[in-house]
């Protein structure tokens, strides 16, 4: 057949190249790691100076959704892996537990679970280390207090008393604050490594009320803190803005807000949606006006970035182009910006066309928080620290059509 | 098969990101969820990929979740409908767990659970805004017709085939084995109403 896509070798690059920017990849894999690019404005690197001195200090990552907080955690993984001194341990929480229905004890087992687990595998032979593993594990699966079990099972009077693991609580679970098992962990590090803990914990980002998150983290915080156990947590946004803001800065040494990528901003950060695209092996089925549309249509957020790209891809294949041009980035953002507009109400709609006519928004309520998070609204602290503040690309085109008829919008095909 | 795609799943599909692993997750917006949903798994059961389909609100979905299984299946999603805002939050907590058990994931709901989606499970929702799909009968005539011509342009365009020849080489056979394979096929064949040829392929191809 003569079309071009029919070709073997050019559609297995492309069907590579869709697998490589899919944005629901799960990041366990080892070809993922190598994806992680560092950001331009240095805000994964702040916290990684802040820990290389001091490796028992604790920080959060925030940001809307999509900004690529767990790109940041990951990049902070590889950077300190060859720091002296320091063993960082990448804990995805939300896949050990299921944070709809968890409370700060399980939480905090399962990390130290995946911790000691972590720390294990370095050196499975390690007596200590198994140790401090069936330690974690007994505290989630449950545990048998038996005084009499050296005595052999014929001489053993009483089987003992069960102890529910945090996982299946029948009665009461351990209800104890965890300070030793902590400290375990961290004597371990420090004896079988001679290194401090970082815990890089992924996941928390999706609690959804600052409330919740303050329940969750704090208790772990102060077993951490007590430990002298370091870590990163990726923090929902909610936790640092508006009324109901926690008590972060006392929670936390440091909070870093990872802010949009501006490609418009300079050559700097436009090379840095390059290097993405390199990284994932991609970068010559895009031309270089689609790069720069692809980059400018994302609003700066790294995940509107790979969706985007991937489907501009999608519309050349089905073209029988081998490269994404501009018209095709154009394309995939309508795309994006007709998906964007579900879920809002017109409330939203009147806050977007303010915001677009004015550049000014003042996040007070809930509602329009979310507005914020989603990244429907983007917001960017400028040069001299002026807060930025402009309506996603993406949605912009819709905004008068969606005032009038937003309720028949969105059509994807 | 029970039941033969139709244009929509055919036309989804041709367009479909077909990556090699299978991955990817997709919103389909319709007003018969539920028939959209068979339709989808009728498309991908043709073209020899195992379909698993689960419903939000029944217990296997929580157990589903609770165990995670290992899974290389389509997964197609519906009875999202049904479930409250808070459910929806609860997923969107959960959304890692689905990431390691629904590789590639299509859920189907109205129009009011999408815009619910978007709002309760915003996490879940940042994954499928660039791959969402609204499936809607307007009942518009000249608007399928003009849809359909701009489909069959596409198709001749791409294969560089007129219809006649693109019907001929499929009765006699002669397609390359690699394009019989193709959704672009099926998809053609369906819109100058020769779905029967489907049939006959299948029935010489199977056995």
């Amino acid at each position: 057949m003569p079309c071009m896509s029919t070709d073997p070798e050019t559609l297995a690059r492309f069907r590579a190249a869709i697998a490589n920017l899919d944005p629901t990849r799960p990041p366990d894999g080892s070809d993922e790691q190598a994806w992680y690019v560092s950001r331009p404005d240095g805000a994964e690197q702040e916290l990684i100076a802040r820990l290389t001195l001091e490796p028992t200090c604790h920080c959060a990552i925030v940001g809307p959704i999509g900004s690529g907080k767990s790109s940041a955690l990951k990049a902070m993984e590889r950077a300190l892996a060859g720091t002296p001194g320091i063993l960082t341990l990448y804990i995805e929480v939300s896949r050990l537990t299921d944070l709809s229905k968890a409370s700060e004890i399980s939480v905090a087992v399962a990390i130290g679970r995946a911790a000691a687990e972590g720390l294990g595998s370095l050196h499975p032979a390690n007596a200590t280390l198994r140790r401090l593993r069936n330690t974690w594990r007994n505290l989630a699966e449950g545990y048998r207090v038996d005084p009499w079990e050296d005595w052999g099972p014929e001489e053993d009077p009483e089987p003992g008393r069960w102890v529910d693991g945090v996982e299946t609580p029948k009665t009461a679970p351990y209800d104890g604050a965890l300070i030793e098992p902590w400290g375990d962990l961290a004597t371990a590090a420090a004896t079988v490594a001679m290194a401090h803990v970082v815990l890089l914990v992924d996941g928390l980002d999706r609690v959804p009320s600052a409330q919740r998150f303050e329940e969750l983290v704090s208790p772990l915080l102060a077993s951490l803190r007590a430990a002298k156990i370091g870590g990163v947590l990726v923090s929902p946004w909610r936790s640092v803005l508006g009324a109901d803001r926690i008590e972060s800065d006392r929670r936390f040494d440091e909070i870093a807000e990872l802010g949009p990528i501006l490609a418009d901003s300079g050559d700097v950060n436009l090379a840095f949606f390059d290097r993405v695209l390199r990284a994932r092996a991609v970068r010559d089925l895009f031309s270089k006006e689609a790069l720069a549309q692809l980059a400018h249509s994302s609003g700066g957020l790294l995940r509107d970035f790979v969706q985007l790209s991937k489907q501009a891809l999608t519309y050349a294949w089905s073209d029988g182009a081998r490269a994404a041009d501009a018209g095709d980035a154009r394309r995939a953002a309508d795309r994006l910006g007709r998906g964007r507009l579900l879920g809002l109400t017109d409330d939203d709609i009147t806050a977007l066309e303010k915001v677009n006519m004015t550049g000014h928004f003042a996040a007070r309520t809930p509602e329009q928080q979310a507005l914020v998070i989603t990244g429907r609204i983007i917001q960017s602290n400028g040069p001299g620290g002026a807060l930025r503040t402009w309506v996603h690309p993406t949605l912009v085109p819709f905004l008068p059509q969606a005032l009038n008829t937003h309720s028949t919008a969105n059509t994807g095909r | 098969m029970d039941r033969m795609p139709g244009i929509d799943a055919l036309s989804w599909f041709t367009r479909l990101e077909i990556s090699d692993p299978l991955i990817g997750w997709h919103l389909l917006v319709a007003d018969n969820p539920t028939a959209v949903a068979e339709e989808v798994a009728a498309t991908f059961e043709l073209f020899s990929l195992a379909v698993l389909t689960l419903e939000a609100d029944k217990p296997a979905f929580e157990d589903w979740l609770k165990t995670l299984p290992v899974t290389e299946r389509v997964t197609v999603l519906t009875g999202l409908d049904t479930l409250a805002p808070s459910a929806l939050g609860d997923l969107d907590l959960r959304r890692e767990r689905l990431q390691v058990v629904a590789p590639f994931l299509v859920m189907c709901t109205d129009r009011a659970t999408a815009d619910l989606i978007a709002r309760h499970a915003p996490n879940l929702f940042s994954f499928v805004a660039e791959t969402t799909s609204r499936w809607e009968d307007t009942g518009d005539e000249a608007a399928s017709a003009e849809r359909r011509e701009s489909e069959l342009t596409h198709l001749r365009s791409r294969w560089r085939l007129t219809d006649a020849e693109m019907i001929e080489r499929a009765e006699r056979d002669e397609l390359p084995p690699e394009l019989r394979a193709e959704p672009d096929v099926y998809l053609w064949l369906a819109l100058v109403g020769r779905g029967d040829i489907f049939d006959r392929w299948r029935g010489r191809h199977e056995t």
